[in-house]
Order: structure tokens, then C-alpha cells, then sequence
């Protein structure tokens, strides 16, 4: 499944909910790969379209946000923002020829356990399907 | 303020190809209120950059900046050195910035942006322009409304007879009439019966770039005897 | 009043949502709460519910939170599986006694592992699962539910093997790494001491077995709505999929049945007041899991009272497609081979149509009431409050949470049907009502904890770093000494060890000594989830005088060995990732100081109505100086109390300020007025609607419900025939439904009955909503012979002034007829409207946000009713949302019980996780202004942007979003991300090219 190639997706999940989700994806004991790494934030309000891109550039292969539920943000809209923020870098991702697809927003609520482990789950497949970012399998930019 | 919009991505990646090591400078002034060209901008056009060009095979290196404002040499001065060290400098300020670069410093300077007009925030994420820089203001005469700049026709003894039912140009959709906002405003402020009894007389352009490129003295500032 | 022998605790009964609101309200405010629960976990019903209505949200998502608040609140102690036993004493000073079963399991030492259940004798769940109301099954050893407070197992002495045999390998007890399984445990007596108790034991849904004709408990695919919202909770039995209990398959028809159990003198005769709501929720959610489902509703009224629900019908009827029948249900019926229902129904014969109808489907949600509690019968009878004739605890209209017994205050479902944000009001009020009882001794039982001197590190990163095996939670998979290895070889690290469970007590005190002997400045801890215990070990690393803020936690068990089991390599090389993210974090951290800013205790109430006057009385009689500015003539009555100082027409000027610290000025007739004050609460009464339709304002025989009452106060009234016309005015810009006016209504009709019983009374009417406990107006009016006729919205009644009089028409949607009526009278329920431009001023001035009909908006509508999401401004008054005066008088007393506990506080905390403006980057450029959704932001003096500490929430949207990169997120920098992100990629890079 995983194509030969183990990917790096980074998760930045907000506190009140994805991350929630994600602990209780755990608490259920639900599989999925370990490709996926949470970055936590306090709102997806707080997601910084810069981040979005660095990831990328510090050799991420699939970055995914998760937000609220639309009308249950804890911080009242962060995660509106955060959709459009995600929307706008997927844009660019495209122009700059990269699969957009890599790169993907999500509502959970806190008791969506079974959905968070789904969405990883997905977005693996969806990469390992992608392949590498880079096909050289290094990025210039990476230290040593 | 001066309100600049980025460049197409891929005409920056063209305009960048030559280059391999660059700073971005970004201007922290009007650019970056109207999110252009700030510190924010010039993070995220550099890691689009880099992520196109490692892509491509021909990494870049890219050094980051943002002066105060671009326009005095003053600010800029800091990165002299890191300029130095460069092949170009990608301008993220609006044209004033990227001329002032130039004349100070002996490599390439390029634009990111392009500039487009004197505007105002309409709302977050829309700017709209409202002076054209004519150089012969009659916004007394208006109601504090420039029909050189919001008529399409720079009408200045308007509406012309396109306007819409609803007040729009007929130039451009969903913009209202310059000169039916005009006399609806004059009309709130108890002037109208003098704009009525005024004509305005033919504008004299010259005060405008079409007369060539301008200039301004201040005598009593000047610091040379 | 409380004798001087009063005490600063309190209890209170019941942990549903509402108990947990009091309980957090009052220890907050200064009081030690003990919060009494029945079961293992405390969550009540709403931890059961998979979405909330109107607004869909998510129900643990914003039940959660709180769950773990109260369960760490220093001066909150839950005392799970426990009922009150006695009362004695008297108010201020009253002795309780409880009674608490044996759970069996030591709560201290249970780390909620699951490994006692794995090990049970039962190998597979045999036993209903309460929480998944029997749809689910468990072991006699279970976890209550995932998100359960205390997080700890429990077992059910009635199912298990050992105590119903003595005979069990006791399998659970040698699994249990942590010794926490104790079988010798014993029935426990405790006596408190309180100065005040709160009951909130809440309701219990009607059991359907009792209406036998729905066929519950004897078809398979019957199910009630609660049982059907954890077929949606996708934490539920099903993982949320809709799924038929007789065979497992997705159903497609389904029935939602309202009034099961309701409005049904055999059974209850109230209106449950949340059913047409929460099937309409459940239907729409239904649907959103599958598309397939076509949800059907049969219902009697559609009872679409609150804030925002009609939309919700509407959305559910427009963009769902749930069909809304109005029948009554004469049977259901199974058919034995496919498990389908047959659903009866009788909707009257109109349009030719035949009155029976049968329809086929394939589940059917039996939309059951709510009834009182057992357990607030038995609670009852032991403390010596009365009940009403329905076995709802009684309250006055005027003190809607005071029992009949002093210092004892109820609230909640207890006092009537009531859905979450009037459950939350409620609580809040309660709190607020106790509060004052005991306000001479707040703060005389709360503990305060003293912290050594924080040492600041000036030296470079030395960071200790504590893997925890969890037992083998995590060393079961992830190969948690590599991992400390690895982070001992990591730069800047000084110290780094296995735990076999840091959270442990002993474990706590090894970390403190670390800290010491090793001089660390930064700590990371590798365990579980830091939304559990992230606070515990910044306490800790506080104990030991270091800054909370230099600790980063690392979650590698919910995030890594619970969901990677199957490879533990890639998951030890995750955990080594995750840890060095951690560490790089902790690296770039900085101690954050928090500001204490001083709190002024006075208050100021804007609004002269009765909610007005009632909030700011209980604010003076909870001891703190109350300013009303009550801006026109006073129209509640006033009443005198020496901290109330009352401003007549007199109106807000300008106000400035933050939380703690407002100053305002008040313009009144003697002159300007400079206040001092630490709260705001806007009070503000909408007014009855004055319609333009009707021949209103044209003839005399024309009147308002409002005007109505005014004259049968003074028996004016000579009219025989009297149409009363409901939903006046919802067209002219007023969609909302106002609430008040059918009880209102019925309340003058019958008034009118009742001095002569022989008026001809007529209401026209679109829906009644007579929710709750004033159903029986309606029930009373129908007896006493009132005509009700329901209209259509597109066909509204009409009334003529013709030579011999009124003439009014309606068209009957019942039969389908054309009525003509020659009234004497005509009165007009217009409902309420808010004063939207004087609102949209005031909005504007304390710039607290209004809704598009004028409204005022509070925080949250579920958990922050009466909270602007402005600190320390609060809102109650029908000029936020039209209530009853029942409803009016809890909300201002749930807004001063919210006011007083920071009021309460002689300092504020501020700052830590807030945005700072780095000034030398700011361009000023009004960004973060716009965008904060707290109002945060100014710009100075100096025409920057700032931002108060004391309003900022730390959402970070405007960090996000500086165009000049002038913002950081303390504790989310972005040197701090950029480190994190960095390393996470790294290590995972290095891995594969080695």
C-alpha cells in the first residue's frame, strides 16, 4: 500500500478538535500509518499559509489541516480562515506544479476518533499513490 | 497608499530563471498593507520559489528581507552587504522601491509586483482605487468623490449616458456611477445648486504624467545653499 | 440569611451539564464545591448526544472541555457513585450525609488502560452498555466512555462473575500493572459540611414500554432518540452508521414519532419542549451520514420556539428533504419476516383525503420525553422540597432555582423540560443564587497554592526529557528505552530517562528532584495526551520553580503506540520523530510571565427592565457595588439595597476598558457621570412589536396582547367575542419566532373565561407553542371551550371594519374552510422586537456584536449563554432573546452569578498563550484589528497595533495573518513551528537515507 516509499504527511491539527479526534482515533485502538505526524495548533486560525509551504519545502509529501467542525470553532471562525488559507495554497501549488492534491483541509468534531483514522489512512494512500515530492528522494534545502 | 498587486507566479519563476542566488526584499509600507509585497509575502513567494525550483532541478538560494520602506536609501542600507553577496534582487516594494534599488545598487533588480493605483481598503481584501495623482485636484468641487479616477470616463461634467437604472457604470459592473455618487452626496450636503450653476472648464492634463515625468521642490526644505 | 456560622462549600447534586456548570460557577466564584454524581462518570445526558441543536454542533466536543476543567478544579472534589442519604442544619450551615457504592477500583491509581477488561473472564462484552443506552454491550469491568471523568474503570458488582460466585481467575486483577483493582472495597458513609446545596439530578427519558401501541421493547428496530443518537455518535456502537438492530442493514425510510410520552394525559401531559427539535437534529444528521435516508416526521405541533430553530426546521425541510407529517400515531406494527414497521396514523380528513394513513419503514425513532428524575423524586422526599403535581421540583416565577426549602436551590430539567442552553442559564443562576446565600464566607474553603520563586534560565537549553513506558501502553509497542536513548544523544538535552508512569505521584516528586539536581530549565514529557495531564506536569515543573511555560508535552500513546500496534518499528521510529519535534520546541521556549492586573469590583448593568433590576440586585446582595443605569424610566419595580445605586434616565456615553477594569462615562440629567467598574452586563428589554396590519392604531377595537393585559388589570374589558390573531407581524422584518406570546395569549384568554365564562374566544394561530410546562394553558383553554384555528402562513387571517361592526376572516387548514368571525374585539400577539438602532449604538460602543433582527449575541449559544465573547461583558434581557418572565429572571441571574465570579477575584491573570505586536514591524495596516473576534486590538498612542493581554484568547488568527509578520503567538512562535517542522521531517529523511 504504501508504494515502496515510507511518506512524511504532516498534520497540523487544532487543539479543541482534530486533535481531540486524533486522541481518540488512539483510545479506540484504530489503525492507520505512521506516515502522519501532528503538528498541534490552538486554532487552525493560527495556521500560518507560510507553514503550509515550508513543510513542503522541508520535504513534506502530503500536508493535511483539521479543523472544527464549520460553526463549532472554539475561537468563533478560525477555521473559516483556515479553509480559505488552505484553498489559496492549493492554488498555488498547482501553478507551481505540484499536485494540489498533497495538500488538504478538514472539518472534524472531537468524537469523529473513526474519521480522523480514516482521513490518515486516505491521505497515505492518496501520497503513496503521488509518490516522493522529489523523485531524487533528497531535498537541497535539508541540513546536512 | 499605493496598492500593488504580486506577479504571476510563473512570470516570476520566468523572470527569476537566470539567477541562482537572489534576496527577496519586501517593503514594509504600502505593500504590505495592501499584502503584497510585507515580510509575510516575501516568506511565502521565497518558499513557493524554492519549492518550484528544487522541483525543477535548478535549486535557487534565496535570502530573505524586508525593508522599512523601500523607497529611502536609508533602509535599504542594511542589506548592502547581503545584497553583495547576490546575482539580483527580487523587489517585492511597488515600482518607487525597485527604481531606488537600482540606482543604488549595481546588480540586477526585479520586480515581483505590479503597480497599480492610489487606493483605499474597501473591505479586507479588496482594495479600490480612488485618485488618479492628476496633479489638479477638484474634489472640493465634488463632494470629496474624484470622478478622474472612479469614472471609467474621466468625466468631469457627468454622468454620461450609460449609467445604469441602478446607478452602475456601464463600463464597468457593479461599480457605482462616479458621478451619481457625486450628486447624491452634494445633494446630502446642501451643494448641489452650486456644482449645477458651475461648469467645470476642460482639464488641463499636463498637470498629469501625460504631460512627462513630474517633479517636486520644496524651496524652503532644500539643505544646499 | 446564613447564621455566622456559615461555610464557604457547597454541594452539589448531579453531574449532567448543569450540575458542572453550578459546580464550575461557584468554585470559581470563590466556593468549594463537592459534586455529587450518581453513576462512575460524571457528562450526564449531553455526553450521551452526538450533535446539539440549532447549530449541529458537535455535543462531546464542547462537553469534553469542561469534563476535564471540573475534574482538575483545585476546589471542585467529585464524588462519583453516591447519593445523598440526609439533610440537617440549616442554611449556611447544613450537614450532609452521602452514601457511596464501591467502585472497586482505586480512581488514583487506574490510568484507564483497558487492560483489566481485556483481561475479564468474559472474553466478549455480554452486558448493555448504560452509556450506549443497551445498544452497546460491556464487561462488568468497563470504562464508562472514552471521554469519561474520572478517566478510570469501574466494576459492576451485579454482572461480575466474582461477586455474584466468588468463583473468577480474576483475571483483571493480575492484569492491572498498577495495583488499582481493589474487590475488598466497602460501602462508604461521608458526612459534609455545606453551607448550600444545589440539585440538579436532571430528567430521564420517558420509557417508551409504557405506550404500548410504538411497539418499543418489542420490535427490534423501535429504537428511542436517545438510543438513536448513539447509532449517529461515531464513537458509538455502529462507529456512526446508521444501522437497523434487527439485521445490521442501513435503513432508508425512517419514522421520528414526536410526543411520545408527551402532551398524553395518560402519561405525562406536559410538552417535553426539546423533541421537535432534537428529531429534527437527528433526522438531518441522519441524513448526512447517508444519503439514502429519507427521514419522515409525524408530529402533533411543530414546536420551533428558541433562537435560530425555525431555521433549522427549515434547512432540514428545504436542503434535506425531511418530510414533516402532522398525524397522530394510532399503532405500530412489526411485520414478522423483514423486521419492517407499519406506522397507523390519523391526520384528520381534510382535502378529501382518508383520515388513516399506513406507511411502511424500516426504523422508527420514537422522539421519547423527558421526565423528572427518579432520583430527584427520592432526593426530594429525603431533603423536604416540594414537588409540583408532574414530580418537577417547585420554584417561584420570581426565584426560578429556589426550592421550597431554604438554601436549597434546584435547577436544570429538574424544574421543567428544558434543552442545554436553558439548562446552562439555569446553572449559572443556581450558582448565582447560592453565591449570595453565602456570600459573607467566599473564599473562606478555596485553597490557594503557593509557589517557590521561578528561577529564570539564563543559561543555555538544559532540557530533561521523561519517556513513559505507560506500563505497557506504550512500551508494549514503541521501544521507549531506544527512544530516551535517542533524546539523551539530541542537542541541548541534559537529562533523559524512562518512566514506567510519570503521572504517578512518585514520579512527580523524581521529576522536581531532577529538575533541582540536574539544573533543568526546559522539560519534555513522552507520554499521552496533554490535553489530560499537560497542566498537571506544569504544576509540577512550577513546584520545582521553573516556569510553566518551558515544558512541551509529546503524545506518543493516542498518537502513536494505541494506533500503530501492528509495527512497532515505525512506531518507535515515530515516537523518536515526535520526541525530537518536542524537544525542539522546548529548546527555542521562553518563560512567560503572566501580568496580574487588579480587578475592581464593581459592576455595571445597563437596562432598567426586569432583567435589569434583578441582575443588578443580586450583584448588590452578593456584596459587590452595583450601578444601574437603567436609561429611561425605570419599568420594574424598584427596589432599594444600600450597594445598588440606580441611574434614571441616564444613558452610556462611552465606555473603555477590559475585563476587571472598565471606566465609563454616563450621561444623566444632573450631568456627567464617571464609573469605575469591573463588569458589564447588558440588560436591555426588547419591546412588544407595534404591527402595521390589523386596522392597529386605526380602531380602537384593536388591541395588543401587552395592551390586553394592561386592561383586564383594571377590568375594562366588556367584549363578547374575542379573535385573537398569533404571528402578527412576522412578516414586516421579523421572521423569528418570539416565544412569549401563545402562553401570553392563553393566559388572557383564559383571564377573560374567568370573568365570564360565556365570551366566545377564537385563536387564530400558525403553531402553538405552549412548550414545556405551559402546555396545560393550552390544554385548559381547549377545556373551557376556546376555538383554536390554525392558519397557513401564505393565507394569513384578515380583518374589515364594516357599518356594523369588525369582520375577520380566516381560512381553517384543518378542514380546509373559509371562516368569517364578527369580533368585538381583536387582539394581536405581535411578539417582541429589539430597539435595533439604540442596540446597534450600544453594540457599538462596548462593541459586543447584534444579530440581524437587533438581537445581542452572546459567546456560544450552548456552554456561554449569558457571555459576551468580549471577558467581563455579560448579557441577559429580551433583548438578547425572548423568554418568559420565568426564563427572563434566570438568564440576569445567571449573567450576575457569571459577573460575580470575576468580581470575586481580587486579580486577573493575564497574558501567557496570548499575541504580542512586535512594534518595530508594525505597519499598522489594521489586519489583526479586523480579524480579532475578541476585539483585542487597538492601535496606541503611538498608532500601532497593540493588544490587551487581558482580552486576547490566543486563537493566533492574527498571526497568521500579519502582512508585516509584526505578530507572534507566545508558546506558538514561529521559530518554535519552524524548529518543530524542521525536525520532524529530519529525523524521518535521515531514517531513509540511512
Amino acid at each position: 500500500m504504501n508504494n515502496g516509499f515510507e511518506s512524511k504527511i504532516v498534520a497540523f491539527c487544532c487543539h479543541y478538535c482534530a486533535f481531540a479526534a486524533a486522541d481518540l482515533a488512539g483510545v479506540l485502538r484504530l489503525k492507520y500509518p505512521p506516515d502522519l505526524r501532528i503538528i498541534r495548533l490552538p486554532c487552525t486560525g493560527k495556521l500560518d499559509t507560510l507553514f503550509l509551504l515550508k513543510a513542503f519545502e522541508k520535504g513534506a509529501d502530503g500536508v493535511l489541516v483539521a479543523g472544527c467542525l464549520e460553526g463549532s470553532c472554539h475561537f468563533i471562525s478560525g477555521n473559516l480562515r483556515a479553509k480559505k488559507r488552505v484553498l489559496a495554497v492549493k492554488n498555488l501549488l498547482e501553478r507551481l506544479g505540484i499536485e494540489k492534491e498533497r495538500l488538504e483541509f478538514f472539518n472534524l468534531s472531537s468524537a469523529q476518533g473513526e474519521r480522523f483514522a480514516q482521513i490518515a489512512r486516505e491521505m497515505t494512500e492518496r501520497i503513496a499513490k503521488l509518490g516522493p515530492l522529489r523523485s531524487s528522494g533528497r531535498c537541497p534545502y535539508d541540513r546536512g | 497608499m499605493i496598492v500593488a498587486d504580486q506577479k504571476p507566479i510563473e512570470e516570476i519563476l520566468e523572470i527569476l530563471a537566470p539567477y541562482k542566488r537572489v534576496l527577496f526584499l519586501g517593503c514594509q509600507s504600502c505593500v504590505a498593507v495592501c499584502m503584497a509585497g510585507g515580510e509575510k509575502e516575501v516568506g511565502l513567494l521565497a518558499a513557493a520559489v524554492r519549492l518550484a525550483r528544487a522541483k525543477s532541478g535548478a535549486p535557487i538560494e534565496i535570502a530573505e528581507g524586508a525593508a522599512k520602506r523601500q523607497c529611502d536609501d536609508e533602509f535599504n542600507e542594511p542589506f548592502g552587504p547581503v545584497i553583495q553577496q547576490q546575482e539580483a534582487v527580487l523587489s517585492l516594494a511597488c515600482g518607487v522601491g525597485v527604481n531606488k534599488l537600482a540606482e543604488r545598487f549595481a546588480i540586477p533588480i526585479l520586480p515581483a509586483l505590479n503597480t497599480r493605483f492610489f487606493g483605499k481598503v474597501e473591505r479586507q481584501g479588496i482594495w479600490k482605487e480612488v485618485c488618479a495623482g492628476c496633479g489638479d485636484c477638484i474634489l472640493h468641487l465634488t463632494g470629496g468623490i474624484c470622478p478622474i479616477a472612479r469614472c471609467a470616463k474621466n468625466l468631469l461634467n457627468g454622468p454620461c449616458g450609460g449609467v445604469r437604472a441602478d446607478g452602475t457604470c456601464e463600463v464597468k459592473r457593479d461599480w457605482p456611477c462616479a458621478w451619481v455618487q457625486i450628486i447624491q452626496r452634494l445633494e446630502e450636503l446642501g451643494q448641489l445648486e452650486r456644482l449645477l450653476s458651475t461648469r467645470m472648464a476642460a482639464k488641463d492634463w499636463s498637470s498629469d504624467r501625460h504631460g512627462g515625468p513630474r517633479r517636486r521642490v520644496r524651496e524652503d526644505m532644500l539643505l544646499e545653499a | 440569611m446564613p447564621s455566622t456560622d456559615a461555610t464557604g462549600a457547597l454541594l452539589v447534586v448531579g453531574g449532567g451539564i448543569g450540575g458542572i456548570q453550578t459546580a464550575l460557577d461557584l468554585a470559581d466564584a470563590g466556593f468549594f464545591v463537592y459534586l455529587v454524581e450518581s453513576g462512575p462518570a460524571i457528562g450526564g445526558k449531553m455526553a450521551q448526544l452526538d450533535k446539539t441543536f440549532p447549530t449541529n454542533d458537535c455535543a462531546m466536543c464542547m462537553l469534553s472541555p469542561k469534563l476535564v476543567e471540573v475534574g482538575r478544579h483545585p476546589n471542585v472534589q467529585i464524588i462519583t457513585l453516591a447519593s445523598v442519604e440526609s439533610l440537617s442544619g440549616h442554611p449556611g450551615a447544613f450537614k450532609v450525609s452521602l452514601r457511596q457504592q464501591p467502585r472497586y477500583i482505586d480512581i488514583q491509581r487506574c490510568i484507564a488502560c483497558g487492560r483489566c477488561i481485556a483481561a475479564c473472564v468474559y472474553q466478549e462484552v455480554k452486558f448493555p452498555s448504560e452509556f450506549n443506552v443497551g445498544l452497546g454491550k460491556r464487561k462488568p469491568v468497563y470504562i464508562p466512555f472514552p471521554q469519561a471523568v474520572p478517566l478510570a474503570a469501574v466494576i459492576d458488582p451485579q454482572t461480575c462473575i466474582f461477586f455474584k460466585s466468588g468463583r473468577c481467575p480474576q483475571g483483571c486483577l493480575k492484569a492491572c500493572e498498577r495495583q488499582a483493582i481493589d474487590f475488598t472495597q466497602q460501602e462508604k458513609l461521608l458526612e459534609l459540611d455545606v453551607g448550600a446545596i444545589v440539585l440538579a439530578p436532571g430528567f430521564e427519558p420517558y420509557d417508551a414500554r409504557l405506550s404500548g401501541e410504538y411497539g418499543f421493547g418489542r420490535c427490534a428496530n423501535v429504537l428511542t432518540g436517545l438510543q438513536f443518537e448513539r447509532l449517529l455518535s461515531a464513537s458509538g456502537p455502529t462507529m456512526g452508521k446508521v444501522l437497523r438492530p434487527s439485521d445490521g442493514q442501513a435503513p432508508k425510510r425512517i419514522a421520528f414519532i414526536q410526543c411520545v410520552g408527551s402532551r398524553d394525559l395518560r402519561h405525562q401531559s406536559y410538552c417535553s419542549a426539546v423533541c421537535c427539535m432534537y428529531a429534527t437534529k437527528e433526522a438531518i444528521v441522519a441524513k448526512e451520514h447517508d444519503h439514502q435516508i429519507e427521514p419522515t416526521i409525524f408530529y402533533m405541533d411543530l414546536r420551533a420556539y428558541g433562537k435560530n430553530f425555525e431555521n433549522l426546521i427549515k434547512r432540514a425541510q428545504e436542503e434535506h428533504g425531511v418530510r414533516y407529517i402532522r398525524s397522530m400515531i394510532s399503532q405500530i406494527t412489526e411485520s414478522s419476516k423483514s423486521k419492517n414497521l407499519l406506522v397507523r396514523s390519523y391526520a384528520g380528513g381534510a382535502n378529501g383525503r382518508s383520515p388513516l394513513q399506513e406507511e411502511e419503514f424500516d426504523l422508527v425513532v420514537l422522539a421519547v420525553g423527558m421526565r423528572p428524575h427518579r432520583q430527584g423524586q427520592e432526593l426530594a422526599r429525603r431533603l423536604g422540597i416540594e414537588l409540583d403535581e408532574h414530580g418537577f421540583a417547585k420554584t417561584l416565577a420570581s426565584n426560578p432555582v429556589a426550592s421550597t426549602r431554604e438554601g436549597v436551590f434546584v435547577t436544570g430539567a429538574f424544574t421543567g423540560p428544558k434543552d442545554i442552553p436553558e439548562t446552562v442559564i439555569q446553572a449559572s443562576a443556581a450558582a448565582a443564587a447560592a453565591g449570595k446565600l453565602l456570600a459573607s464566607v467566599r473564599s473562606t474553603r478555596t485553597q490557594t497554592k503557593r509557589y517557590p520563586q521561578e528561577s529564570v534560565p539564563d543559561s543555555a537549553p538544559r532540557v530533561g526529557v521523561f519517556v513513559c513506558h505507560c506500563g505497557s501502553n506504550i512500551a508494549g509497542v514503541v521501544d521507549v528505552k531506544a527512544v530516551a536513548e535517542y533524546a539523551g544523544s539530541l542537542p541541548g538535552v541534559v537529562h533523559s530517562e524512562n518512566v514506567l508512569y510519570t503521572c504517578s505521584q512518585d514520579n512527580l516528586k523524581h521529576m522536581k528532584e531532577v529538575i533541582q539536581e540536574k539544573q533543568l530549565n526546559r522539560v519534555v514529557v513522552a507520554s499521552c495526551t496533554p490535553r489530560n495531564l499537560e497542566a498537571l506536569f506544569q504544576d509540577t515543573i512550577r513546584e520545582a520553580g521553573l516556569n510553566r511555560f518551558l515544558f512541551e508535552m509529546v503524545n506518543i500513546r493516542e498518537q502513536c503506540s494505541w494506533v500503530h500496534g501492528d509495527q512497532p518499528e515505525r512506531a518507535t521510529e515515530k515516537a523518536k520523530a515526535l520526541v525530537r519535534m518536542g524537544i525542539a520546541k522546548a529548546r527555542e521556549l521562553e518563560p512567560l510571565t503572566l501580568q496580574t492586573v487588579p480587578v475592581n469590583p464593581n459592576a455595571l448593568v445597563i437596562g432598567g427592565g426586569l432583567s435589569g433590576m434583578t441582575a443588578a440586585l443580586t450583584l448588590a446582595e452578593s456584596g459587590f457595588e452595583t450601578y444601574l443605569c437603567a436609561e429611561g424610566e425605570l419599568s420594574a419595580k424598584a427596589r432599594a439595597h444600600p450597594k445598588l445605586r440606580l441611574y434614571t434616565d441616564a444613558t452610556l456615553k462611552k465606555c473603555a476598558g477590559f475585563a476587571g477594569n472598565f471606566s465609563t462615562t454616563l450621561s444623566t440629567p444632573q450631568g456627567e457621570e464617571h464609573l469605575a467598574h469591573g463588569v458589564v452586563i447588558v440588560a436591555r428589554e426588547a419591546q412588544e412589536f407595534k404591527p402595521r396590519a390589523y386596522l392597529y392604531g386605526e380602531d380602537a377595537r384593536v388591541l395588543t396582547q401587552g395592551e390586553l393585559e394592561q386592561r383586564l388589570r383594571l377590568g375594562r374589558v366588556s367584549a363578547r367575542t374575542i379573535v385573537m390573531i398569533q404571528c402578527v407581524g412576522r412578516d414586516e422584518g421579523r421572521p423569528y419566532c418570539s416565544r412569549i406570546c401563545c402562553g401570553q395569549a392563553l393566559e388572557n384568554a383564559l383571564a377573560l373565561l374567568a370573568e365570564d365564562p360565556s365570551r366566545q374566544i377564537y385563536v387564530l394561530f400558525r403553531e402553538m407553542m405552549t412548550y414545556g410546562l405551559s402546555e396545560k394553558l393550552y390544554r385548559r383553554a381547549r377545556e373551557q371551550g376556546v376555538v383554536f384555528v390554525r392558519y397557513d402562513e401564505q393565507n394569513p387571517p384578515t380583518v374589515q371594519r364594516e357599518s356594523e361592526g369588525l369582520k375577520a376572516t380566516v381560512r381553517d387548514v384543518q378542514y380546509g374552510q373559509e371562516l368569517l368571525l364578527e369580533p368585538d374585539l381583536v387582539v394581536l400577539s405581535t411578539g417582541v422586537a429589539p430597539q435595533r438602532e439604540a442596540n446597534e449604538e450600544l453594540g457599538q460602543k462596548l462593541k459586543v456584536p447584534l444579530d440581524a433582527h437587533g438581537f445581542f449575541v452572546e459567546a456560544h449559544i450552548k456552554l456561554r449563554p449569558v457571555d459576551f465573547a468580549s471577558h467581563g461583558i455579560y448579557l441577559c434581557g429580551s433583548a438578547h432573546a425572548p423568554g418568559s418572565t420565568e426564563e427572563l429572571v434566570a438568564k440576569a441571574q445567571a449573567a450576575a452569578g457569571r459577573a460575580a465570579i470575576l468580581l470575586s477575584k481580587t486579580h486577573l491573570e493575564a497574558g501567557g498563550v496570548v499575541a504580542i505586536v512586535e512594534a518595530e514591524k508594525c505597519t499598522a495596516c489594521l489586519t489583526c484589528l479586523r480579524e480579532c473576534p475578541y476585539g483585542a486590538i487597538f492601535i496606541n498612542s503611538e498608532g500601532l497595533a497593540q493588544i490587551e493581554a487581558v482580552k486576547c484568547q490566543g486563537c493566533g488568527i492574527c498571526a497568521a495573518d500579519c502582512p508585516a509578520k509584526a505578530i507572534q503567538l507566545r508558546q506558538f512562535e514561529d521559530r518554535q513551528e519552524l524548529a518543530m517542522l524542521e525536525e520532524l521531517l529530519d529525523v524521518a529523511l535521515q531514517r531513509v537515507n540511512a
